[in-house]
């Protein structure tokens, strides 16, 4: 059953603080809001309101607040992790009005954004400065600095730039009963606890995010990028324990498997990677042009040893170009071998990682279905892709189970359930299998913190 | 126990005993420090009972050097680390003061990073997981051991940097890196203050990916601004020659890098200002520091990247006219949106000034955090004004 329309007094209300456009009740325009990247969850919510600052976001969660009506924080929804879905009654409160830079200072290299500034557009307003902004995640074109901070995001190049969290310097907070609290920030960082620290990753359950305060890094001199083809996708895992051992910091390793090369070259992101390879391992190192081609000759014998078949490098911008386009479309690319695909996102200590692959595709085959591979190696971050058909239920059973069998391989392992799209709705039935009831109780008490009735994205985050 | 008498110091071995001794301490309304006190030093509000060391927590878990990660218990020393990590040709790149001998428990607590913090990060960075006991002895098994995480509310960045105050961290997973092939030193000394503040915006406005860059002034002798540089030796070398020409050949020169992170504390009973700001206030909020604490001959270090200024001296015989002095150079560097932290000091100047400004409007957050996770109020607020400001 769905949850009543918001009381038109109500909606009159929000109307005044966001104006007509500001405010989406009409229940087929919801429906844009009913998933996010993840479109096995659905849930439309009660109204969506789109406000255009700190001060209009307060008005509204005052309002909110008073009327006991649980919000649910949303960027540009391509989560991957149903995290942004409301349920319960809940109102949206979209960032996506939210788009302008407020400052950026390239002297001290930092930029004040608000949350509904896309990923790219800001290293897109860095660059000419020499700057950027290092967290790349793979929606980078189209996700937001605020859903970046909620997720905790990663991306290819945070294997050596690190994620959100290294980055965001200072926040304006608005927290569920209207109050505004600004943290940290460049400078302040001695004052008392890391609030920011805690605040990134919080998936919406805490408040949102209106100001942001990022730190920008100069743009590398010299990138250098090449591929490794193996037949086998356990010999590209074997590389990339090499490269790692090695003492080489690549930017970036990145492994697709077979299946993924191959819905990649059947799209319109075709990158020429060979079809009948059974893995390939993008690797790029950036920085002062010297010494980049030596990293490169040693990362090059580090695949050739561990069985590469072939190792191709990118000579010109327009080819590395194209085998990050392959990548990074590579979840757009699935979408023409299977109508649904469930996205795995655990991550294991690097060494295992022949080991996992390994058993992943054992379960894979046991259970009859199809997973395809696209990763971020360095990190051990996996992305084992389920591909089905949702209308077979009998399949739909096998994936659940399957999906279930792969997350606990990756825990024995010693790894973790989720690296970079977070629990969400998705994943809150497996923190349990990383965190006991001690510690998922303090966790709540901390959300409790910020949010005493829990009125911040329920039903996310903890099982 | 009687106010003024020493306190009870335990070293227990275990995260169980640490536990234990924390039920017992709530229990019986006992008030508990934890640490030696070797990377920063508070006089006690409030004198503790207890004190917990962690010297004895220095069992090693898992050590993965094809990882680069490891899990060590919280007493093990930088030194110690050294010796397991070296001979794979690897380092945890947090350089501070007094590493060697400072434990690895400590450093996370104080959220120490060093001179290298630009091109490795700062320990929150750098910390994968820990195990943190709560104030009335719960054990939170927090984060993980691989390098990208980001299940549940992120407690462990919490704990990192909280100063004792919310628990007692007996475990930490770590990640290393790469011992550097190249470990090399531009240094430019002696120059006028106009010319050093120049060199510093020069380097400041590098695109080349610096390690870390410190300008120390010493009473009595010339300052010198050290740029250090790590990796291949490629790049080094031609990251050296880059400065070398910026900086101009005639007033730099090069050499290796030897020792660690010059600034903090010499140890003892010495006083140690740590402040933070942005780096292009550096050196104003540097000139103002040596102006207002001029009478007592600080000596000052600042990493010009990431804009903090370490501020020591000897000691202050009037404690009055100094805590006067400390007070204003705060107000002036919170103007300047900065913040100023008595990291050591003496207890007539603490009671003047308090180790920290206000927390801002987010300390009555702090405050809820610090009471879900130290209910009984065992660990004391240590130099934290958890109220809203």
């Amino acid at each position: 059953m769905s949850a009543p329309p918001l009381p038109d007094s109500i909606q009159r209300e929000l109307r005044a603080i966001v104006g007509d456009e500001g405010l989406i009740t009409d229940p087929r325009k919801l429906l844009v809001y009913e998933s996010d990247g993840l479109t096995a969850y659905r849930m439309a919510p009660r109204a969506v309101v789109l406000p255009r600052d700190t001060e209009e976001v307060r008005r509204v969660m005052v309002i909110l607040a008073r009327e006991g009506v649980p919000v649910v924080p949303r960027g540009a929804g391509t989560g991957l992790s149903g995290g942004s879905l409301a349920g319960e009654d809940a109102v949206t409160v979209a960032t996506t009005r939210m788009t302008r830079i407020l400052d950026l200072d390239p002297v001290d290299r930092l930029a004040v954004v608000q949350p509904g500034v896309l990923n790219a557009h800001l290293s897109r307003a860095a660059a000419p400065h020499g700057l950027h902004y290092a967290p790349d995640p793979s929606s980078q074109t189209a996700c937001t600095l605020g859903g970046n901070v909620a997720e905790n995001s990663g991306g290819p190049h945070c294997l050596k730039y690190g994620v959100t969290s290294r980055y965001v310097t200072g926040l304006t907070v608005v927290l569920p009963d209207g109050s505004v609290v600004e943290l940290g920030g460049a400078g302040r960082d001695l004052q008392g606890l890391d609030l920011v620290g805690l605040f990134v990753g919080s998936e919406g359950c805490m408040g949102i995010a209106t100001e942001i305060e990022v730190s920008l890094v100069p743009v590398p001199r010299g990138i250098r990028t090449m591929l490794g083809i193996f037949d086998e996708l356990e010999d590209a895992g074997r590389a990339v324990t090499e490269i790692i051992s090695t003492g080489l910091l690549p930017a970036a390793l990145e492994i697709m498997d077979g299946e993924t090369i191959r819905a990649v070259e059947a799209s319109v992101f075709a990158a020429g990677y060979p079809t009948d390879a059974g893995a390939a391992l993008v690797v790029e190192f950036d920085g002062v042009e010297e010494g980049l081609d030596r990293d490169l000759d040693r990362a090059e014998a580090c695949c050739m040893g561990s069985g590469a078949r072939e190792v191709r490098r990118a000579s010109a911008a327009e080819e590395r170009a194209a085998l990050w386009k392959g990548r990074k479309k590579a979840f757009g690319a699935m979408g023409r071998i299977a109508p649904d695909l469930l996205v795995q996102d655990a991550t294991v200590p690097r060494t295992r990682l022949p080991e996992v692959l390994r058993r992943i595709s054992e379960i894979g085959t046991r259970y009859r279905l199809r997973v395809a591979n696209v990763f971020h190696a360095g990190d051990g971050n996996l992305h084992p892709n389920i591909l089905f058909d949702r209308r077979d239920a009998e399949e739909l059973e096998r994936v659940e189970a399957a999906s279930k069998e792969i997350m606990q391989v990756c825990v024995d392992a010693g790894g973790t359930i989720t690296g970079e799209h977070g629990v969400g709705i998705d994943k809150r039935k497996h923190m349990g299998l990383i965190f006991n009831d001690v510690v998922l109780a303090a966790m709540s008490e901390a959300r409790r913190a910020w949010d005493p009735e829990e009125r911040m994205n329920p039903g996310k985050v903890l099982p | 126990m009687s106010a003024g008498s020493d306190p009870r110091v335990v070293q227990p071995e275990s995260t169980e005993e640490v536990a234990h001794i924390l039920r017992e301490a709530t229990a019986a309304g006992q008030r508990v420090r934890v640490g030696r006190g070797s990377l920063a030093g508070w006089p006690d509000r409030d004198p503790p009972d207890l004190v917990i060391s962690a010297d004895r927590l220095t069992r090693v878990g898992i050590y993965e050097p094809a990882d680069l990660t490891g899990e060590f218990g919280a007493g093990i020393t930088g030194g110690g680390l050294r010796e397991l990590t070296q001979p794979n040709g690897q380092w945890l790149p947090l350089d501070p003061w007094n590493w060697q001998a400072a434990s690895l428990g400590g450093l996370v607590a104080m959220g120490r990073g060093g001179l290298v913090e630009p091109l490795y990060g700062a320990p929150r960075d750098l910390v994968l997981g820990l195990t943190l006991v709560t104030g009335d002895g719960r054990i939170l098994e927090l984060g993980g051991r691989v390098v990208k995480n980001v299940a549940g509310f992120d407690l462990v960045r919490l704990a990192v940097g909280s100063r004792g105050v919310l628990g007692v961290i007996t475990r930490i997973s770590i990640r290393f890196f790469p011992l550097p092939e190249s470990d090399r030193l531009v240094e430019v000394r002696g120059a006028a203050p106009a010319d050093l503040e120049e060199a510093e915006r020069s380097v400041q406005s590098s695109m080349l990916p610096l390690a870390g860059v410190i300008t120390g002034t010493r009473p009595g002798s010339e300052p010198v601004l050290r740029v250090r540089l790590q990796g291949n030796r490629e790049p080094v070398a031609a990251q050296e020659r880059e400065l070398l020409d910026d900086l101009g050949p005639q007033r730099a020169s090069s050499g290796p890098w030897v020792g660690d992170d010059p600034s903090g504390p010499n140890g003892g009973d010495g006083i140690h200002l740590q402040i933070r700001t942005r780096p292009s206030r550096l050196a104003e909020v540097r000139s103002r520091a040596l102006d207002e604490l001029g009478p007592w001959g600080p000596e000052t270090d600042s990493h010009v990247l990431t804009g903090r200024l370490d501020v020591r001296l000897g000691s202050a015989d009037d404690t009055e006219a100094f805590g006067r002095a400390v007070s204003s150079l705060r107000s002036e560097v919170e103007m300047l949106r900065g913040s100023l932290v008595l990291d050591r000091g003496p207890a007539a100047v603490l009671a003047q000034v308090g180790a920290m400004g206000g927390a801002g409007p987010g300390g009555g957050l702090m405050a809820r955090l610090k009471a879900q996770l130290d209910p009984g109020g065992t660990l004391g607020p240590g130099p934290f004004s958890l109220e809203d400001s």
